[in-house]
């Protein structure tokens, strides 16, 4: 076979190649929540890192008795809202001795997560995601949104730009 | 320029990605199961969008997708109607319909276990910012509760996601799909991976002496 019809080969077989391995990724696409549109309404967003995690049984607002995680989280950087060096969010699920709560919407923290949170007081004062599990992004080591690949510097521009627009 | 290894790499590429699809999507299974093959759940069907005597046969169809398309040794059983409104762990597996929304979710799914045994679930279909609707007909920029409902019933039962577009337990569905009622293979295979079919032969015991 001719060198140049050899490479012609190889190349519309790479294209094969890449048009099958991109099937699953694009199936298994999500469809993302704009983070402007997780920030609306939020009374504040943070970038932080979870310390420690204290499970209690607490009543949320619609009378549930449920176990919640407190996330004591580690502020690194304020992106809207008041400026605390630390926060406590409540987020449901969590486990009490034996007994677990897991909350299919509801992502799950151990010590030592990053992420993002977009919170908001219940009626109790305490905070808890602003709608709900799209109040917490959780990023990977390199710093981006696990599962979606955006950065950081580009969730921080979404929210200045969004807030930019706000009335 | 040897070609020999270049073309053997890219056929195995080819393989490789021909079978991706099959191997990269699959259903999650959450660690835990119900120890008892029928599990009643109880219905209060107060809701914002669909007459109330609509969401029982809609609910039962979902509930009864996953042991009847699957064969698997496992069900839930309607076993009334309930005006309790909260969800706590009370041994009352209840689907409810809240005023109220949460984000971009239709519906939760809330699971106790204690170790791997599952003691009580509770659905909470989020009624506030969506339209839901029943049967096969009718719907208009909302979703069929028998479609949710399937869904929410693959987590009660210990499933969790799947990367599989076309499952029951892919996490996102269309405005007006009838897709996720039907399960999929790799549904199937999850399900059936929790609660083995009925069908399949038991195990023969060991250590027996056979006794003429």
């Amino acid at each position: 076979m001719p060198p140049g019809q050899v490479q012609a080969c190889l190349r519309a077989a790479m294209a094969a190649v890449l048009s099958f391995a991109a099937v699953p990724s694009v199936a298994t696409a999500q469809q993302p929540v704009p983070v402007a549109d997780r920030a609306r309404g939020a009374e504040q967003v943070v970038v932080g890192r979870v310390s420690l995690v204290t499970p209690v049984w607490r009543e949320n607002d619609f009378g549930d008795r449920l176990i919640v995680s407190v996330l004591h989280v580690i502020v690194d950087e304020s992106l809207k809202g008041s400026s605390q060096p630390a926060i406590d969010v409540e987020v449901e699920g969590g486990t009490i001795g034996s007994l677990t709560l897991r909350v299919s919407d509801l992502d799950t923290f151990v010590p030592g997560d990053r992420a993002v949170f977009y919170v908001q007081h219940n009626r109790r004062g305490g905070l808890i995601p602003h709608r709900r599990g799209l109040g917490l992004q959780k990023l990977d080591n390199a710093g981006r949104v696990r599962g979606s690949g955006m950065t950081l510097d580009q969730v921080r521009r979404e929210i200045r730009a969004g807030a930019s627009r706000q009335p | 320029m040897n070609i020999k290894p270049l073309l053997a790499t890219v056929t195995a590429l080819i393989a490789i990605a021909t079978i991706a699809p099959g191997r990269v999507g699959a259903y999650g299974v959450l660690g835990y199961s119900w120890p008892q093959p029928v599990v009643p759940y109880y219905i209060n069907t107060a809701n914002m969008d669909v007459a109330t005597a609509a969401i029982e046969p809609a609910i039962r169809t979902a509930a009864s997708a996953w042991p009847q398309q699957s064969g698997a040794s496992f069900a839930f059983a309607f076993a009334g109607f309930s005006t309790q409104a909260t969800n706590t762990n009370d041994g009352i597996n209840l689907i409810m319909f809240r005023n109220a929304s949460s984000g971009s979710a239709l519906a939760t799914t809330y699971s106790w276990f204690s170790g791997t045994r599952m003691i009580d679930a509770d659905i909470v279909f989020w009624d506030a910012n969506f339209l839901f609707f029943t049967g096969s007909s009718g719907c208009s920029g909302g979703f069929y509760i028998e479609d949710v409902a399937t869904h929410e019933f693959g987590h009660a039962l210990g499933l969790g996601h799947s990367t599989v577009a076309t499952a029951t337990m892919y996490p996102s569905i269309s405005t007006c799909s009838q897709q996720a009622r039907s399960l999929d293979a790799d549904d199937i295979a999850g399900v059936l991976s929790i609660y083995p079919s009925t069908a399949m032969a038991p195990t023969p015991p060991t250590g027996l002496r056979v006794i003429k």
